[in-house]
């Protein structure tokens, strides 16, 4: 059904993914519990900023990725360590992960605020700390809805197209993911030869959201 | 153990807590109470106490500890204060089942002593329960693993607010009983916050009487817990009694009163008697009657509620009874008339 060329863009996507909801998801609970639980100055703003790379243009996202960290950003310093990212599958994972977030951030944020804050308070005096009240009582309510949001990344940035055909272009073996593929071969091949793939990414986008439920349910048990 | 409080927190433009008391715990009493209406400030205090909450200024110190001290930025963080808390709604950890809540201070307690494990289920009749999840626990079960979770987290004093608000009233006095029992065995100090007199009455050696936002007195509950003519909260006619040798008891020198069922000779009781339950009675002819107590007294106050009159008798010890407005009229109650209480001595309630 799939030549080699397609399984190789499969197996980046799958590979993006996972690494891309491991760089989102500690960033993502963080900024939910943060603004779930604190209350301060410039809140609202915080809370636009986060959001916003699900309503930029995708491809406007990558545009800015591509300033921040291209020849005229961090780029000769990323360069110099040997963490290159431009048109490299760091690129892949930091577009898809940034386009992630958001999704990522508002479940963790939900799931933070179905937490009665009084339980991590009340687990400070029998004697944890700020971190050990958060890690073994609100991160473990919250799990359901943080699950939920590891999944959703992981969907999200499977499916990533615009910010990260900016980023990391489309190097057959390093960036070409599978919608990468899919817009190359619809090109090159017709339509046709692209609906195996296509069909393929309408599946597991359908699977992550059933997997998700699912595993919110056994979280709740 | 001495407890030195003085702080002061704003809590909105209109009500700033300050609150300055010290209460001592005697060897043989383990027990203190904070008495108040709702609003006053009792939870802000308990959570100052905690560390769970700042105050603009004050001090706070536990025995030989400053757990704060504003003036030299002293801050002792909450897991470290020693200061357990129980709070009305037991607030126990959905995800752990009760042996997990029971354990979850003790693994990080440090190096300070605690009650085992063995002896905190024991006294707390926790045994059956412990593989339980905590959602399938009764309001009274849920107090008593609260109370154990915060026993074994080893605490230099527990916090309790409002520990048995939730439960029905009989559930209620078994667990004030627990309550003192706990306390006495394992020698922890408590402080008993509540807006009932009756629960300090049963408990506290001592209390700390609240008003929006302000220690109004601090003595005996006796004194601290008169019950002011406006004061909606009264929750009257509890009282301790001894035991006599005929089995009747006596809440005060020449008053004797006939339980249901005669009480065994040994430790004083308290008995409850509903304002409810007492029949009022000008003296007169005695006829026969299945009412086996009635005691002479004095009307001290009488007050108009919505559907009832109120009227306080010392008959010895002070008793609240509730009337009609017709009855009261009728019987030409007044300040200073002699009547009869009478109620019988079924109504008379001995608590556990």
């Amino acid at each position: 059904m799939f030549d080699a060329a397609q399984w190789q863009a499969l197996r980046i996507s799958a590979g993006v993914g996972l690494a891309a909801v491991a760089l989102v998801m500690p960033p993502a609970v963080l900024a939910g519990h943060l603004l779930a639980t604190r209350s301060f100055r410039g809140k609202a703003l915080v809370e636009t900023c986060l959001l916003l790379p699900l309503v930029l243009p995708p491809v406007v996202t990558g545009y800015a990725l591509l300033l921040l960290l291209g020849r005229r950003g961090l780029g000769p310093l990323l360069d110099a360590l040997g963490l290159s990212v431009v048109f490299t599958w760091r690129g892949c994972v930091l577009a898809s992960a940034v386009m992630a977030f958001p999704l990522a951030y508002r479940a963790c944020r939900t799931a933070f605020e179905a937490v009665d804050p009084r339980l991590a308070a009340l687990a400070r005096t029998l004697g944890a700390t700020r971190r050990d009240a958060f890690l073994s009582v609100t991160l473990p309510l919250a799990r359901r809805g943080v699950i939920a949001g590891a999944v959703l990344a992981f969907a999200r940035s499977v499916g990533e197209f615009g910010a990260t055909i900016v980023l990391a272009g489309n190097v057959e073996g390093e960036t070409r993911t599978l919608p990468v593929a899919v817009f190359q071969e619809s090109q090159s091949r017709g339509l046709e030869a692209v609906a195996p793939l296509a069909a393929l990414s309408v599946v597991l986008a359908v699977g992550a959201l059933v997997a998700s439920e699912a595993l919110a349910r056994r979280g709740a048990a | 153990m001495r407890l030195a409080v003085a702080l002061r927190r704003r809590l909105s433009e209109a009500f700033t807590l300050d609150v300055t008391f010290d209460v001592h715990w005697a060897a043989e009493q383990r027990i203190a109470g904070v008495f108040g209406p709702s609003g006053c400030g009792k939870t802000t205090t308990l959570a100052l106490l905690a560390g769970l909450a700042r105050p603009d200024a004050g001090r706070i110190a536990l025995g030989e500890r400053v757990l704060h001290d504003a003036a030299s930025r002293v801050d002792v963080p909450p897991h470290a204060r020693a200061v357990g808390l129980v709070a009305q709604d037991a607030l126990l950890f959905p995800h752990l089942d009760v042996r997990a809540n029971v354990e979850y201070g003790a693994r990080r307690r440090a190096a300070r002593a605690a009650p085992s494990f063995d002896d905190v289920v024991d006294a707390l009749r926790l045994a059956a329960l412990l593989g339980r999840p905590v959602d399938a626990l009764s309001g009274g079960e849920r107090q008593r693993v609260a109370l154990a979770r915060a026993l074994r987290s080893g605490p230099e004093l527990l916090l309790l607010d409002e520990p048995v608000s939730a439960l029905d009233e009989a559930s209620r006095w078994e667990a004030l009983g627990l309550i003192e029992s706990v306390t006495r065995a394992f020698a922890v100090p408590a402080l008993f916050v509540s807006h009932r007199r009756d629960e300090l009455l049963r408990l506290a050696a001592t209390v700390v009487r609240l008003d929006a936002g302000r220690v109004v007195a601090v003595g005996a509950p006796s004194a601290v817990l008169a019950p002011a003519r406006d004061d909606t909260h009264a929750v009257p006619n509890v009282f301790r009694v001894e035991v006599r040798d005929d089995g009747s008891v006596s809440p005060a020198p020449g008053v004797a009163l006939h339980l249901a069922v005669p009480a065994a000779r040994g430790a004083p009781l308290w008995c409850r008697l509903s304002s409810a339950a007492i029949a009022l009675e000008l003296p007169g002819p005695e006829t026969p009657s299945s009412v086996r107590n009635r005691l002479r007294g004095t009307v001290v106050a009488l007050e108009s509620a919505p559907g009832r009159v109120r009227v306080a008798v010392d008959v010895g010890i002070p008793l609240l009874a509730d009337v009609t407005a017709d009855a009261a009229r009728a019987l030409g109650l007044a300040p200073g008339a002699t009547v009869l209480c009478a109620f019988k001595a079924h109504a008379l309630e001995v608590l556990a």
